[in-house]
Formats: C-alpha cells, sequence, structure tokens
C-alpha cells in the first residue's frame, strides 16, 4: 500500500460533498443527542444502522463517526450546566463544570471542554494512525491479571471523586459494587441477589441486572432536581457569555495535562474491556494528583478537572477504534455497533480489512479527523442558548429535568421497569446528598464490578486457583508488575500516615 | 408555597409518565397505540417491532440476526429494534421474551444453546416454550490455536492435556455455550482435563487465545474465520465429520479421532423465534419476511463470508429439526457424562 494512495482514500472524508455532509450531520447529532441524559451513544449509533442500511457503506460509515465523536463530547454538557452528566464519560466533568456554572462560568467551562475534546480525538486519532498495530498486540496480551488491577486501580478514584470523608465515599462504593454485582452470573450460570416470581417480569429484569445508566441518571438527574426543589429561594446565577472561546494562552499551558490525559485515554478506550468512561476517570484522579497548584481547588472548579476527563474521554474514540480496525474487536459499545454496521454493508472486518478493503479503513481514520474539525466548528454553537438553561427558575427547570430523567431511563431498554429504578436510586441519591454521602464513588463502583470481579476470577482460574501461583504470575510479567506497582503507591500515598508524613516534609 | 407547587408539579409528571409506560410491555414507539389495539391481528405489525439477540454484539448470531433482521423489516413495513441480551448460555432471552405478551412484537433471535439448556440446568426454558419462524443458518465447530503456538497437530494438544491434567487453558464462553460444551465432549470421549477460563464472547475467547492468555479454544467457525483467513490463528481440526470448503487444509476431527463419528455431526444453528401462543396470521407473516431474508443476496454473501449455511428453515420442517436436536444432543451429553440431568426425567425422548 503507497502511502500517497492511503491520503487519498483519508481525503476522500474532506473532498466528497455527500460524505462530508453525512459526517457534519452526524457530528451535529452527536453533541445534542449526548447531551441529553439517558440518550445514549450506543444508542444512537443503533438506531441509526437502522435507517444507514440502505445507503452506500461510506456515507453510513461518515454518519456514524461522526456521531460517535459529537456524542462523546455531548455528555459534558448536560454535566457542567445541571450536573447531570450525559453520560458516565462526563460524570467527572460535573465534579469541576458545575461549580463553575454556579460562578456564572458555564460558558467558559464549555469553551474549555470543546477544545479538549477536540485535541483529545485529534491525539486519539494521530495514536490510531501511528500506533494500531503496536497498541493491538498489546491489547491483545493484556491478561485477565492485568484487567484486574486496572480495576483496583479504579477504586482507589473514590478518593478524588468523593467529598472530605473518606468513610462515606467507601461505603458509596461499596453500594455500587454490590449493585453491580446484582444479577445472573454469567459464568456459572446462578443468580445472585434476584428477587421476584419465577417468571415475573421483575426478575426477568433483575437477572439482565440494573444498568449503570439508570443508576447515573437516578442518583445525578432525579437526585439533584430534588435537591434543588428543596431551597427554592436562591437566584439563579446570571451566565457570562462574552469569553466563551479561551484564550491561546490558557489552551498552551495545560497541553502537557492534554497530552497525558490523551495517552491515558487512548491506551484505555484501545483494551477491548474498558472504554471512555473509565478512561476519563482514570485521567482526572492522575491530573487531581500531579497537579500541584491549580488556580482553584479541585471540587470547586479546577480547570485541569476539566481538561483531563475531557481530552481522555475523546481520545479514547481513536483508541477504541484500534482493535475495531485492526483485529475486527470492538474496544467499546459503539464500536460493536459500528463492527455490525460493517458487515450488513458486506465489509469482512477483522485482520484483513485493511488488504481486504483500505478505502474504508483510511477513510475511517480521515473521517475522524474531519469529524474533529466539525467538533471544533459545532461545539461553540448553541451555547449562549444552553447556558440560558441555567438561568430558567428552578420550579420550572426542575421537573423538566425530571421528566428528561424518566424520558432517559425509558429510552434506554425501552423498559418501563428501568423507570421505577431510576425513581428509586434518584430517592436513594437525594438522602444520599442530604446526609452528605458522594453520589460518584457510587456509579463507579457499578462500572468497576464486573471488571473487577470477572477478570479476578478468570485470572484465579488460569493459574489453578492458587493464590501464591496468582501472585507469581503478576511479578512475572512486566505489565502486571507496573500496574501491581502503580497499586502499591496509590495505597501508599493514599494512607494517613504518608499525608501526615508529607505534611511534616 | 411556590415548593409546594413545583414539587407537586414534579410528583405529577413522573406519575403521568409512568402511568403512559405501564399500559403495554413494549415501547408504544409509534403514536395511537391503543388506537390500534383491536386491528393488531388484522394488520400485524403497526408499530415498531423488538428482538432480543441472546448473545453480545459483534459476536456471530448478533451479525446473523440483525443481517436478517434489515431485509425483513423492508418486508414487513416496521422497524426491528434490536437489544442484545447474553448471559446463561441465552437463559436471560428466553426468560425476557418469555416474560412478555405473545403478539408478534418482541422477537427471540438465538442460537442453538437452549436445546441443552435443560439437561444442563442453565435454564427452564427451550425452544419448546417457543414457535420457530424461520432457522437462518448454521454452521460448525473449529478446535484452534495462535499461530505461535506449540501445538502443530490436534494430537499433540490432546497429549500435552493427557500428560499434563488441568494445565492447559481452554477459553470458553461459560455454561451452556459452544466452547465449553465442545470441549467438555472432548473431555468425555479423549479424557482430556483443560482448565476451562470462561471469557464474555467467542470474540473475546479468540483475543485470549492469540494473546497468549489462553492455549486453545473451540468455536463457531464464523468467529473465529478471519483470524484464520488472515493467519492469526491456526485450526488444527474441524469439529465435523468432514472437510469444509473454504477450510480445505483443516483436516476433519473424525479423520484423526474416528470414535468422534459417533456425536458428530453436531454444531451450532441460529434462528428466530416468537413466544408460544403467537397468533397464526402473525406467524405467517414474520415467516414470510424471513423466508425472503434468507434468499437475499446479500445475506447469503454475509452468512458464507462467516463460515456458515444458509438454512432457511420454516413450520412444522423447522419444529421438527428442533425437536430432534435437542434429542440427540441432549441424550449424546448425557450418555458422555457431560450432562448430569436424565433427558428423560425433563420430558425429552430419545
Amino acid at each position: 500500500m503507497e502511502i500517497s494512495q492511503a491520503f487519498g482514500y483519508a481525503l476522500q472524508a474532506l473532498t466528497d460533498p455527500k460524505l462530508l455532509f453525512c459526517l457534519a450531520v452526524g457530528v451535529f447529532l452527536g453533541i445534542y443527542v449526548g447531551a441529553i441524559p439517558g440518550l445514549s451513544v450506543t444508542m444512537a449509533t443503533s438506531l441509526l444502522i437502522s435507517f444507514t442500511y440502505s445507503w452506500a457503506t461510506l456515507p453510513a460509515l461518515a454518519a456514524m463517526v461522526g456521531v460517535y465523536i459529537g456524542g462523546v463530547y455531548g455528555g459534558s454538557r448536560s454535566a457542567i450546566l445541571l450536573n447531570i452528566p450525559g453520560a458516565p464519560a462526563a460524570v467527572a466533568t460535573a465534579l469541576e463544570g458545575y461549580p463553575l456554572a454556579r460562578k456564572g462560568l458555564a460558558g467558559q467551562a464549555i469553551g474549555v471542554t470543546v477544545i479538549q475534546s477536540v485535541l483529545g480525538g485529534f491525539i486519539g486519532t494521530m495514536i490510531l494512525c501511528l500506533g494500531a498495530p503496536y497498541l493491538s498486540k498489546f491489547a491483545m496480551r493484556f491478561a485477565p491479571r492485568d484487567y484486574f488491577l486496572l480495576a483496583v486501580i479504579g477504586l482507589f478514584l473514590v478518593s478524588s471523586l468523593g467529598n472530605n470523608r473518606p468513610a462515606r465515599g467507601i461505603l458509596s462504593a461499596a453500594l455500587g459494587l454490590f449493585i453491580g454485582f446484582i444479577g445472573l452470573d454469567n459464568q456459572t450460570g446462578h443468580n445472585r441477589f434476584v428477587l421476584g416470581a419465577s417468571g415475573s417480569m421483575f426478575r426477568t429484569y433483575m437477572m439482565l441486572g440494573v444498568s449503570y445508566v439508570v443508576v447515573m441518571i437516578g442518583l445525578f438527574g432525579m437526585s439533584e432536581a430534588l435537591i434543588q426543589l428543596r431551597d427554592l429561594t436562591t437566584t439563579p446565577v446570571k451566565q457570562k457569555v462574552d469569553k466563551i472561546i479561551p484564550s491561546w494562552k490558557n489552551t498552551v499551558r495545560f497541553i502537557p495535562l492534554t497530552l497525558k490525559s490523551s495517552l491515558i485515554g487512548a491506551v484505555v478506550g484501545a483494551l477491548p474491556g474498558t472504554g471512555g468512561d473509565i478512561a476519563a476517570l482514570l485521567a482526572y484522579d492522575q491530573a487531581k494528583r500531579t497537579t500541584k497548584n491549580p488556580e482553584t481547588p479541585f471540587g470547586e472548579g479546577a480547570m485541569e478537572g476539566l481538561v483531563a476527563p475531557e481530552s481522555a474521554n475523546n481520545a479514547a474514540v481513536g483508541g477504541a477504534c484500534i482493535p475495531m480496525l485492526s483485529l475486527g474487536i470492538p474496544g467499546d459499545a459503539v464500536t460493536a455497533i459500528m463492527l455490525g454496521a460493517m458487515y450488513i454493508h458486506g465489509l469482512n472486518p477483522g485482520p484483513l480489512l485493511m488488504t481486504n478493503s483500505p478505502d474504508v479503513f483510511y477513510y475511517i481514520i480521515g473521517a475522524m479527523f474531519v469529524g474533529n474539525i466539525f467538533l471544533l466548528i459545532f461545539g461553540f454553537t448553541g451555547i449562549k442558548a444552553f447556558s440560558k438553561i441555567v438561568e430558567i427558575p428552578k420550579e420550572i427547570l426542575m421537573p423538566i429535568i425530571i421528566l428528561l430523567s424518566v424520558v432517559g431511563a425509558f429510552s434506554i431498554n425501552n423498559s418501563i421497569m428501568d423507570v421505577y429504578w431510576m425513581i428509586a436510586f434518584g430517592i436513594l441519591g437525594y438522602v444520599m446528598k442530604l446526609y452528605h454521602f458522594p453520589v460518584g464513588p457510587t456509579v463507579l463502583g457499578i462500572i468497576l464490578s464486573d471488571l473487577l470481579e470477572l477478570n479476578f476470577r478468570r485470572a484465579a482460574t488460569t493459574v489453578g486457583n492458587s493464590l501464591p501461583a496468582l501472585l507469581t504470575d503478576i511479578v512475572s510479567h512486566p505489565v502486571s508488575l507496573v500496574l501491581a506497582v502503580f497499586v502499591i503507591c496509590m495505597a501508599i500515598t493514599s494512607s494517613s500516615p504518608y499525608k501526615r508524613w508529607k505534611a511534616k516534609h | 408555597m411556590k415548593k409546594i407547587i413545583a414539587i407537586l408539579m414534579a410528583a405529577v409528571m413522573v406519575c403521568s409518565l409512568a402511568a403512559c409506560g405501564s399500559g403495554t410491555s413494549s415501547a408504544p414507539t409509534n403514536s395511537g397505540s391503543s388506537a390500534a389495539k383491536p386491528a393488531e391481528t388484522a394488520a400485524y405489525p403497526t408499530k415498531s417491532i423488538q428482538g432480543s439477540i441472546m448473545w453480545s454484539a459483534g459476536g456471530i448470531c448478533d451479525t446473523v440476526s440483525r443481517a436478517a433482521g434489515l431485509v425483513a423489516q423492508e418486508e414487513l413495513g416496521q422497524s426491528i429494534v434490536f437489544t442484545n441480551r447474553p448471559g446463561s448460555g441465552g437463559g436471560v432471552s428466553t426468560a425476557y421474551v418469555n416474560a412478555q405478551a405473545a403478539d408478534g412484537y418482541e422477537l427471540l433471535f438465538g442460537a442453538e444453546n437452549p436445546q441443552i439448556a435443560k439437561v444442563m440446568g442453565t435454564s427452564e426454558l427451550d425452544y419448546d416454550d417457543f414457535y420457530p419462524i424461520c432457522l437462518l443458518s448454521n454452521s460448525y465447530g473449529g478446535i484452534y490455536v495462535a499461530k505461535d503456538s506449540k501445538y502443530q497437530t490436534v494430537e499433540d494438544l490432546f497429549n500435552d492435556m493427557l500428560a499434563n491434567p488441568g494445565q492447559v487453558i481452554a477459553a470458553t464462553t461459560g455454561a451452556g455455550g459452544l466452547p465449553e460444551t465442545a470441549a467438555t465432549i472432548i473431555r468425555s470421549i479423549s479424557g482430556t482435563e483443560p482448565n476451562m477460563v470462561p471469557f464474555d464472547g467467542e470474540n473475546e475467547c479468540a483475543i485470549a487465545v492469540m494473546g497468549g492468555n489462553a492455549d486453545f479454544a473451540v468455536s463457531t467457525l464464523g468467529s473465529i474465520a478471519s483470524f484464520y483467513q488472515s493467519g492469526d490463528i491456526r485450526i488444527l481440526a474441524m469439529f465435523h465429520n468432514e472437510r469444509l470448503e473454504g477450510f480445505d487444509d483443516v483436516p476433519a476431527i473424525t479423520e484423526i479421532y474416528p470414535e468422534y463419528n459417533e456425536v458428530l455431526p453436531w454444531g451450532p444453528f441460529y434462528g428466530v423465534f416468537v413466544k408460544q401462543g403467537t397468533d397464526q396470521a402473525i406467524i405467517d407473516t414474520l415467516t414470510a419476511a424471513f423466508s425472503k431474508a434468507c434468499e437475499a443476496p446479500d445475506f447469503q454473501e454475509l452468512v458464507a463470508s462467516k463460515g456458515c449455511f444458509v438454512m432457511n428453515m420454516t413450520g412444522d420442517e423447522a419444529v421438527e429439526y428442533l425437536r430432534k436436536y435437542r434429542s440427540t444432543t441432549s441424550y449424546m451429553l448425557y450418555d458422555s457424562g457431560v450432562a448430569t440431568i436424565d433427558p428423560a426425567s425433563v420430558g425429552i425422548e430419545r
């Protein structure tokens, strides 16, 4: 394959007006679908398939890549404005973005997330372009024990997502893990904590487990609305929307953090078992740990806390495409649907895609570059209108949020049972917030529960269920060893003796 | 006062929405579903149809189901909305569809797995509880290793397993899945003791084998054909009694171990089902649509590229096929000691 020819295929993304149009519409729709809690990118792409299948291959893929890129960004908007993440990948964004909105800086916060999403997207695509063969090999060799260690690192995020009462954060996370364990155990076929009469709808629902998106909408959306309704006397903050586009200086200042976060995003995204949500949380955590003197403390609207998750989750898009394009294996739920679409269009995604259909392979890479340019353009649309949402009186806005939460929960699986669970978690979240239990760790616990448990069991089974053998296994593999050292370091730095020692020196 | 009004407003909105939804168990995606109710059987379908796929997205069952669904929805004039409901070797999906109304708006897209659920004890439901709209395609299994594996032939692999019981890692998809069932059949016939590690799906099994995290796996040809073509894996033997087109250099396991003739041919199939008790007129409409899908050139090409064969089996023929499949497979598993539940005790005749 000549480089010029490959470049030619990629350039189609820019030169073919029809493809350009499909891509643009995709990005635009993606942003606004992503901004609504509960309407996920996964759902948008699967709906898209049902009417793009009669199209030619490339326009269909253009629309899908567009929705993917736009949707991953869009989740941050509602996170900033309403403290309700549009998607799990935006949970970390809400932690810093919402305090900014309360200071009247929502416009500025959205501006930063656009720039960082675009930068992350570009870096992710670059990594896909240059590092796909190496990263896909790395991802393939990533063993169950490594996924387990990654999940353990994820558990330490509790200290970042929680408040100044660590015990409550840990309790919240434990609750999340417990919720994650509900349902049918896939490896043995046994039911865990499944209630209800045999054959009833309730039981069938519990067998499938509670969707973490339902929990997220309840804990963040519904409960936030309930909390806000307690105090209607506060007047909404007037939003300053004159300086939306972040200054050049401010963007350059964060470049090292952007690069670091994007790298985390791309690598975590490339692993078939993990996606943008875990990438964003890990990036936020490392930003919080490594930033020495943030202008604004974390939790009160630190820009670093927006930069890290936003660049990471968009870089994860490029990462997730690595196993999809080089192995025909999905990197996350959206790429799984895109793979299905490729089959339907008569392509045979797999290790031979690059040889058999180089036009498709390079077009997708080209489309991701151009899609990010569209994101830069459309990302700055509607900010003024969106920021006004925060200025709507609470007695009107909050019921609308509850309504949206109900619609969002229902639309995941068209199941009314999801709505009941969402409402239940909304009330739980309200009580948790009243008693200062952070809700972020609960969502974290659910996201991590499968990764943690299934991979621990796999790792243990692999070595014949012997703990010494598992430890030997970890020490004797470089990747596992590095991850294990990380775990130990995080454990030490999170401990109180270390913190006391640090405070003295 | 303001506060009370706001809370009331919120409560009313939630209640009204909840009430809308609970009227019908499936999604009223089209407006006016209540008005259409009396005419439902006369003019089926009047709203979008839900499809539950019993394996995860991107796998072979998923691919075949979605491809057939796309042609069929054109014929039906209503879209089919797919949801993957994997788990318990298909038991989650059968339980889900069985809990819905038998009105033709909830389709089950499944593989062979429920037909062994009763003897393996993974679920109380099998295809007796459903009516086959159309059996779409079938395939066979292959025993494969990574390209740089030390095993050159299937004898190498089996001999190593016999010499080192519990040491050779087999990737499976958990109880009730094809890789585990096939590996268990091999264990009972050849006496091999693999260490079975369950992964999420056949795709994940392939990654584990290629990445060196598992030594071998038995999978549907559909999920490994592309890795075979690219040379990333080597298929040591077909889990079948003859060689297959497109895999000419791969020997059938019966060429090396003739004792496998007793249980083979055996392999997966993929089909679409509705709950028993669905109106015959609805069944006929659906059957015509999916039968048409099987004849579509796009579908046939896709199925062939995945190492599968088009079946297009409907009506009594399909019911008879399912009955026979369940009987032979259940007794094969029971006689060989793989299944511990006596098929006769759960009403399966030999």
